[in-house]
């Protein structure tokens, strides 16, 4: 039952001069997930990217694929796949040539190459696209065709950096449904890298969130979502709102009463701080009240349609702005209207002081 | 031309562009060739010929033809060495992390920002004085010529490839590795046939410099070798003969078949192609 | 009648090169030697191959060519310097002669072995160099626009500025090998010399030439196609356009003299591993033979008394000056005043295109 992790990062530490791109990572990639590492730019991604597949060696640290220990190995002995964000197709070679290249450098017969480029060239939906040359498709096209040529020759892991960087927002957004659709039909275990955070939720069974050169949290999307660990977490993945208690239970600064927190959550001597999704909250006319929600009084300050929904901006009177996410289809007070907002005690982040 | 209809002032403007363009570029060639065909045992060119016949060249002496012979060898080896040293070159100056780059690639410059002429007597003084020291002549020699035409091509073989390697994205290189090529299948495999044109181009750029070196080659012609366009040079400076254009006519042809046939064999038009768009 | 008189001329070369070769020592006096000549290229070598290396191979020698103009064979003998000479018998022209002298590069020639000498002029040689052609400059001009335009032939180069002859005219650029001749001529002519060629260059304003033609070939092909009517040049020109134009040279008077004489010479180079070799092929320069092809093929005029006689009696050649008193009539240019790299900066300095 405890099968060694499929890539295992143990304290692995990365320094360019006296800079530290990752300090002491610890990372374990299981069998047949997606994993995908999450962060702002600078964070250290791509660095543990190319630390797995050879073109970096670590500072400190190991690195075990399939629980053997790869650091003496060159790039080509790893058996890793990688897809890269400009393609990096072979622009000599036809589509079903850079499919095989892999099966090529290991000896893999001709008729056993064209079968497999076949097979994955049906899998991304380019049947008898195989005698182009990469300069013949289109982005979402060669992208395709890079992933095919990762995965052709089995890898124990697919890396993948921001492999759709490169294509614009309406590709995008159907790649990641068949990228992910393909990493499920090939089982393969992948570890992904972006720094869009809705492409993260999207497509991973857990997200690595980073922060310079550490991990700050690993989780599946809802625990990242839900339960984020850290502030930097909960404002890095999604939109949030921030309520700083006192001691007694009241915001910080302001003269509302006490709030009720979740059930089980003690309020420390300190105080904390409670994480609000604006999509958990709701407005009530001025004076109205919901029973066992909590309730704080503004005014309407700002109102901007997105589409799916109006995002409203609410000053508390105290220094404190909360954006509150309201239905397009409702009765929404303008700006300038008194407005009551409320919400279930139970959604909430609790995030202590450190 | 199949959508003349589509007729637009920029078009036609583009038109005349071109035309005045290949004019410019074809016209003395065609010249020399339309000429060719007139023998008169004139001193001067005849344009347009006053009548039609292969006379120049049935009589085009041996002389011309053993020099272009001699200068197809010499720049074949010129070429070859050129790029054997060339093509490391240019990867150790592009990829190597060595200190002293933009010095070393100077140097790699400097025979292009010589006069050939100084360059042909200081080969001259050196082969003298290497002579002096050895007891072996290169003056006059064929390896002399060679290694002076090697001296004055592989700077544009670097150049070239420099330029071309500058622009290199080794993330390529990287794929390859990643996908189990070892370095030098890599570099075999991916790395050359993409600097294909790149090694093309300086190939026949080195090729060219050593077909038509005159300034250099005036010095180190010798009795027993003399290069075509030298050959020509010469017989210029005495007389003008007919079968000069006779004998350049055949050379333009020749290079026009050559250029053809290798970029039908090298496959350079779909690479372009194809390597253009990434 | 013009191709039959060439004929004529073909066959007369041919019977004197027989009388030669009948008449020469036993075969077999260089066996395994190799001479090597610093000469001119193209068609040149050819007729030196043809007249003298086929004879000097009947004596069991070859003959090797190191081609280049004389200015540049002279830098290969530099570079050479204190080794063994590119060459041993160089043929140059008049102009280096001083330099080639003041570099200690020149041999003493043995005349004795040169029989051969006794029919050139004592003018034309020393121990150190031999004469074997030259060349005449003057004024080339098309005869019939001349008369067309009713202007009288030239007997001066003053008489270019004519006006009817203004866009007409061309002289040599300065880069052209028969820029110094013309140059010192015209200076003379304009109260001048050769240590003074401001009024030579005054005179070249004057004129206005239309062009300033930079090789024969480009000379030759302007005056062929009638877009130059007169030029200061030589009067190999005349003959080479022979059929395509009627050209005639006049010689206008130079220091007294008439004309102005391009020489060349063949010199034995000090070092020379053959020098043995050197004499006889001196000599064979000389020969009747090589002498009459000189101008038959070559387009020069030749200095040995016997080929003179030969070609005065043939009327194609009745525009050059070929007996021993013309020659001597004749103005050499004295290259010891001369000063080749003064005379480009002044013509730049003054001459604007
Ligand atoms: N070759 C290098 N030399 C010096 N510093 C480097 C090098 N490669 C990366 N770094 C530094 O290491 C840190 C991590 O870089 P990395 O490329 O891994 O970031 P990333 O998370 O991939 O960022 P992005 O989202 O912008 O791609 C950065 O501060 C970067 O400047
Ligand atoms: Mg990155």
């Amino acid at each position: 039952m405890t099968r060694p992790p499929k890539v295992l990062l143990e304290r692995v530490e990365r320094r360019f001069g006296s800079s530290v791109a990752l300090a002491a990572l610890d990372l374990a990639v299981e069998e047949g997930e997606f994993l995908t590492l999450l962060g702002p730019s600078g964070c250290g991604k791509t660095t543990t990217l190319r630390i797995i597949a050879g073109f970096v060696d670590p500072t400190g640290g190991r690195v075990l694929i399939d629980g053997r220990e790869v650091g003496h190995l060159p790039p080509n002995k790893r058996e890793v796949g990688m897809v890269f964000q400009n393609y990096a197709l072979f622009p000599h070679l036809t589509v079903a040539e850079n499919i095989a290249f892999g099966m090529k450098q290991r000896g893999a017969p001709e008729a056993v190459r064209r079968r497999r480029a076949g097979e994955l060239l049906d899998l991304i939906k380019m049947t008898g696209m195989g005698d182009r040359h990469p300069g013949e498709l289109s982005g979402g096209q060669r992208q395709r065709v890079a992933i095919a040529r990762a995965v052709a020759h089995p890898p124990a892991i697919l890396l993948m950096d921001e492999p759709l960087g490169a294509l614009d927002l309406k590709l995008r957004e159907a790649m990641q449904q068949e990228l992910r659709a393909i990493q499920k039909a090939l089982g393969i275990t992948t570890l992904y890298v972006t720094h869009d955070q809705t492409e993260a939720m999207v497509m991973s069974d857990r997200i690595v969130v980073m922060q310079g050169g550490r991990v700050e949290q690993i989780g599946t999307p809802s625990d990242i979502y839900m339960r984020p660990a850290s502030r930097f977490v909960a404002s890095f993945v999604g939109r949030i709102n921030f309520v700083p208690l006192a001691a007694d239970g009241r915001p910080r600064g302001g003269s509302a009463s006490p709030l009720r927190l979740p059930s089980g959550v003690p309020i420390g001597s300190r105080g904390l701080t409670l994480g609000l999704r604006p999509e958990w909250l709701r407005l009530l006319p001025d004076g109205a009240a919901v029973n066992g929600y909590n309730v704080l009084d503004g005014r309407v300050t700002d109102s901007v349609f997105v589409g799916s929904h109006v995002s409203l901006a609410v000053d508390l009177g105290d220094g404190g702005t909360l954006t509150v996410d309201g239905r397009p289809e409702d009765a929404l007070p303008a700006p300038g209207q008194p407005v009551r907002v409320c919400w279930e005690p139970e959604r909430a982040i609790i995030l202590h002081d450190h | 031309m199949a959508k003349l209809h589509h007729r637009t002032p920029e078009r036609i403007a583009a038109a005349l562009v071109l035309a005045v363009a290949y004019t410019v570029l074809l016209g003395p060639i065609l010249f020399v060739i339309v000429s060719s065909f007139d023998y008169g045992q004139r001193a001067y060119v005849v344009f347009p010929p006053e009548r039609f016949t292969l006379e120049s060249y049935w009589r085009i002496p041996d002389r011309y033809w053993d020099a272009l012979w001699n200068s197809l060898r010499i720049a074949g080896l010129c070429t070859l060495a050129s790029c054997l040293i060339g093509i490391p070159a240019a990867i150790g100056i592009v990829r190597s992390n060595i200190p002293g780059k933009a010095a070393i690639l100077a140097v790699f410059r400097a025979p292009m920002q010589i006069p050939a002429v100084v360059s042909g007597v200081a080969f001259l003084q050196l082969y003298y004085a290497l002579g002096a020291a050895t007891g072996w002549y290169a003056v006059g020699s064929f390896t002399g010529m060679v290694i002076a035409h090697v001296f004055a091509a592989t700077p544009y073989v670097v150049g070239t490839l420099v330029g071309v390697l500058q622009r290199f994205d080794q993330t390529v290189e990287e794929a390859a590795l990643v996908l189990g090529a070892s370095r030098l299948g890599t570099l075999w495999q991916v790395t050359l046939p993409m600097l294909k044109p790149g090694i093309f181009a300086g190939a026949l750029y080195a090729f060219m410099i050593s077909f038509s070196e005159v300034p250099m080659s005036v010095f180190l012609a010798g009795s027993h070798q003399v290069t075509f366009p030298v050959e020509v040079f010469h017989s210029m400076q005495f007389d003008f003969e007919p079968t000069i254009l006779a004998i350049s006519t055949i050379v333009t042809v020749l290079s026009l078949v050559v250029v053809w046939a290798v970029q039908r064999v090298v496959g350079l038009d779909k690479f372009v192609k194809t390597g253009a768009a990434d | 009648m013009q191709s039959f008189k060439r004929l004529m001329g073909g066959l007369g070369a041919a019977a004197i090169a027989l009388a030669l070769t009948a008449g020469t020592a036993a075969a077999g006096q260089f066996d395994g030697v190799t001479v090597r000549i610093g000469t001119f290229g193209g068609k040149w070598r050819d007729i030196v191959e043809a007249n003298v290396a086929k004879a000097f191979e009947a004596e069991g020698g070859k003959i090797e060519f190191v081609l280049g103009q004389p200015a540049n064979n002279m830098a290969k003998l530099i570079a050479a310097r204190g080794q063994e000479p590119p060459f041993d018998v160089l043929e140059t022209m008049d102009n280096l002669l001083p330099q080639l002298a003041a570099g200690g590069f020149l041999d003493t020639i043995d005349l004795t072995k040169i029989p051969n000498i006794a029919k050139v002029d004592k003018a034309f040689y020393d121990d150190k160099k031999v004469m074997v052609w030259i060349t005449q400059e003057g004024i080339v001009y098309n005869k019939a626009k001349f008369a067309e335009a009713g202007i009288p032939a030239p007997t001066r180069y003053a008489d270019l500025a004519n006006p009817k002859l203004k866009g007409k005219v061309s002289l040599p650029d300065i880069s052209a090998g028969g820029a110094m001749p013309a140059i010192v001529g015209m200076s003379h002519e304009a109260g001048g010399g050769e240590a003074d060629i401001g009024p030579g260059l005054e005179l070249v304003k004057t004129i206005g030439p239309a062009s300033f033609w930079s090789s024969s070939s480009n000379l030759q092909t302007q005056l062929a196609s009638g877009d130059v009517w007169a030029a200061a040049a030589q009067a190999g020109n005349v003959q080479r356009l022979k059929g395509q134009v009627d050209l005639a040279i006049a010689f206008p008077p130079v220091a007294g003299k008439s004309g102005v004489l391009k020489q060349g010479y063949l010199v034995k180079i000090k070092g020379a591993k053959n020098a043995a070799a050197a004499e006889w092929i001196i000599n064979a320069f000389l020969s009747d033979q090589m002498q009459v092809a000189t101008l038959t093929a070559g387009g020069q005029v030749p200095v040995s008394g016997p080929a003179l006689a030969k070609l005065r009696e043939n009327p194609d050649y009745g525009f050059l000056r070929l007996s021993p008193d013309q020659l001597a009539g004749m103005y050499s240019i004295d290259f010891g005043k001369v000063n080749e790299a003064a005379y480009v900066q002044k013509w730049n300095r003054s001459i604007t295109r």
